[in-house]
C-alpha cells in the first residue's frame, strides 16, 4: 500500500471488516505514513466519542426512564419490599420453618364443622405459665 | 527494538484488542506494558524478514508466551470474543466473495456488490460457531484461528440455493432484507422505462407493494416446486409490470411504452445491463442519485455512526457541509476535545482567555453541555439523510 489510506479503509479498519491480511497491508503502510497514523488516531478518537459513549447513555437513559415513571418507582418499591421479606424469611431459624409445601391439605368435612368438634371452652383460654 | 517497531507492535496490540477486546477479558492490562514486554523477548525483525514475516513470527511467539490457546477455550462462550470471531468471519468471508464467482442466487437475487451466496446471517454464524468452535480447539495464536476461519468458511461458503429459497420461504428478514434492496433499482428502471416516472414516491409505492407481494407469494409458497432464484425474481418482474400498468390505469394514463417490449436481462450481471435500452440504465434513474443507503447498510446502527463519522472527518465528502450546516463551531469545539485531547477546562482558556473560577466552571459546563448535543444533533441528521427524510 503505497498510497495514503483512505478515510473509507481506516473506518473498516477500526470497526474490524477487514480481514488480516488486508489489515497488515494498512499497517505496514502506517509503519512509514505519519499523516495516515494520524488520520488513523483521530478516526479512533472519533470512534470511540460516538460510539463507545452510546453504552453508557443509553445506561442513563434506562435509569432516568425508571426514575421518572411512577409506575416503574411503585413496582421497584414493591420488589425491594418483597426482597426484603424473603431475605427475613430465609434467614430465620429452621424449626420455624413452614412446611407449607410439604404438608398434605387439611380439608374440613362437615364433622369438623359440628358443636362436637369444638374444643372445651378451656382450652380456648389462654392461660398464662404462672397461673397453670 | 528500534521505535519504528514498537510503534508498529502497538498497532497490532491495539486491532487485536479491538476484535477480540482482549483488555476486557483480562488477555493483558496494558498495552504499553504488553509492547515492552515483546520488545524485551522478541528478536527485532531480520533483514531478510518482510513485514508480513516478522509480524507473524513475533505475534505467535507473544501468543504461544501468554497461552492463547487457554485463553481461547476458556472464552468461547464469551459475547466479546464471539463478536470478535465473527466479524473476522465475516471480513474473511467478504474476501472470498469478491475472489470468487458470481452465484446463480447472486445473479438473480443479490443487490449490486452485495451477496446472499457469501453472507453469514446470525442463524448461520449461531450454527457455525456451535459446530465449529468447542473447547476441543487447540489454537496458539489469532493466526492460526484466522486460518481455521478460512477453512471452515471454504468448507460451507458458498450456500446452495435451496438453503437460500428455504430462508425465504420462512421469512428470514436477513435474506429478505437484501431482495428487498434488489428490488429497488428494478422498480426504478421499469417505471422509468414503462410510466416515465421516476419520483421516488412512485418508484417507493410500486417497491413496498412488490416487496409485500413478493413475500406473500414466496412464503406462502405459490411458486412452482422446486422453486429457483431465477424464478423469484421472474415472479417479481411480473409483479412490477401489473403494478406500473395498475398506478397508470388508476390515473388515467397510457404506458410510455409497451410493456411487453421492456425485457429485462436476467442472464446479465450488473444493474447496467439490466434493460434492453441505454436509456434505462440505473444512473439514469433519478430516484437513484446519490443515496447513500447503497453504499451502507442503514439498518446497521454501528455501519450508519461508522459512515457518519466518516463523512464528519473528510471535509471533502460531499455529504460534509450537509451534515455540520449550522453546527460548524461546536464541531470545532468537538474536535478539539476529541482529537486534539483538549480537556473542556482547556477549551475555555483557549477561546475565552483568563477567567475567573467562577466562570471557568460555568463555561466548563456549557461547552461540556455543547460537545454532548451537537454530537446527538449529527446522529440525527445524518439518520435524516440518510433515510431522505427533510425534517432539517
Amino acid at each position: 500500500m503505497s498510497k495514503h489510506i483512505d478515510i473509507n479503509d481506516i473506518s473498516r479498519y477500526v470497526s474490524n471488516q477487514m480481514s488480516p491480511k488486508e489489515e497488515m497491508s494498512v499497517q505496514e503502510h502506517l509503519n512509514g505514513c505519519d499523516e495516515c497514523t494520524k488520520k488513523l488516531k483521530d478516526f479512533r478518537a472519533l470512534h470511540a466519542a460516538f460510539v463507545g459513549e452510546e453504552k453508557v447513555n443509553s445506561f442513563q437513559k434506562f435509569f432516568i426512564t425508571v426514575y421518572h415513571n411512577p409506575i416503574i418507582r411503585v413496582a421497584a418499591v414493591i420488589a425491594i419490599v418483597a426482597g426484603v421479606g424473603f431475605a427475613v424469611y430465609s434467614s430465620r431459624p429452621k424449626g420455624a420453618k413452614i412446611n407449607a409445601g410439604t404438608q398434605a391439605p387439611t380439608f374440613l368435612s362437615a364433622d369438623s364443622l359440628s358443636r362436637d368438634s369444638i374444643p372445651d371452652q378451656d382450652t380456648m383460654i389462654y392461660v398464662p405459665e404462672e397461673n397453670k | 527494538m528500534v521505535p519504528k517497531e514498537k510503534k508498529s507492535i502497538k498497532e497490532f496490540l491495539i486491532k487485536e484488542n479491538e476484535r477480540f477486546s482482549l483488555t476486557r477479558l483480562g488477555f493483558f492490562e496494558s498495552i504499553d506494558a504488553e509492547v515492552d514486554f515483546i520488545s524485551e523477548n522478541f528478536q527485532t525483525k531480520g533483514e531478510e524478514e518482510s513485514f508480513g514475516e516478522w509480524k507473524n513470527r513475533i505475534m505467535s511467539e507473544y501468543y504461544a508466551k501468554k497461552d492463547f490457546s487457554s485463553f481461547c477455550c476458556n472464552h468461547l462462550n464469551d459475547e466479546f470474543f464471539e463478536k470478535g470471531i465473527k466479524s473476522l468471519l465475516q471480513a474473511e468471508l467478504h474476501d472470498i466473495f469478491i475472489a470468487s464467482e458470481k452465484t446463480q442466487v447472486d445473479t438473480f437475487l443479490a443487490p449490486t456488490d452485495d451477496t446472499l451466496s457469501y453472507a453469514l446471517s446470525p442463524k448461520l454464524f449461531q450454527k457455525l460457531y456451535g459446530e465449529e468452535f468447542n473447547s476441543s480447539l487447540s489454537l496458539s495464536s489469532t493466526k492460526e484461528l484466522d486460518t481455521l476461519c478460512i477453512k471452515i468458511l471454504k468448507e460451507r461458503f458458498p450456500v446452495e440455493e435451496s438453503f437460500v429459497v428455504l430462508e425465504l420461504e420462512e421469512n428470514s428478514n436477513f435474506y429478505w432484507g437484501k431482495v428487498y434492496s434488489r428490488l429497488l433499482p428494478l422498480v426504478g428502471g421499469y417505471s422509468y422505462h414503462i410510466a416515465g416516472q421516476y419520483t421516488s414516491d412512485f418508484v417507493h409505492d410500486i417497491w413496498s407493494d412488490t416487496c409485500c407481494t413478493l413475500n406473500s407469494a414466496v412464503v406462502g409458497q405459490k411458486l412452482q416446486k422446486p422453486t429457483f432464484a431465477k424464478d423469484i425474481i421472474s415472479y417479481a418482474v411480473g409483479i412490477i409490470k401489473n403494478k406500473n400498468r395498475e398506478l397508470l390505469r388508476n390515473r388515467g394514463k397510457m404506458p410510455k411504452t409497451s410493456i411487453d417490449s421492456v425485457s429485462y436481462k436476467l442472464t446479465q450481471e450488473t444493474d447496467d445491463n439490466y434493460f434492453n435500452n441505454l436509456e434505462t440504465v440505473p444512473s439514469n434513474f433519478p430516484s437513484q442519485d446519490e443515496k447513500i443507503g447503497t453504499y451502507i447498510d442503514v439498518k446497521d446502527p454501528e455501519a450508519v455512526k461508522n459512515y457518519m463519522i466518516v463523512v464528519l472527518y473528510n471535509k471533502e465528502h460531499p455529504l460534509h457541509d450537509k451534515l455540520v450546516k449550522g453546527f460548524e463551531d461546536k464541531v470545532t469545539l468537538m474536535f478539539e476535545h476529541y482529537i486534539d485531547d483538549l480537556s473542556y477546562e482547556d477549551l475555555v482558556e483557549k477561546h475565552f482567555g483568563k477567567v475567573s473560577e467562577k466562570d471557568m466552571i460555568r463555561i466548563a459546563a456549557r461547552i461540556r453541555q455543547d460537545v454532548k448535543r451537537v454530537k446527538e444533533r449529527l446522529v440525527n441528521r445524518f439518520d435524516s439523510i440518510i433515510n431522505n427524510k427533510d425534517n432539517e
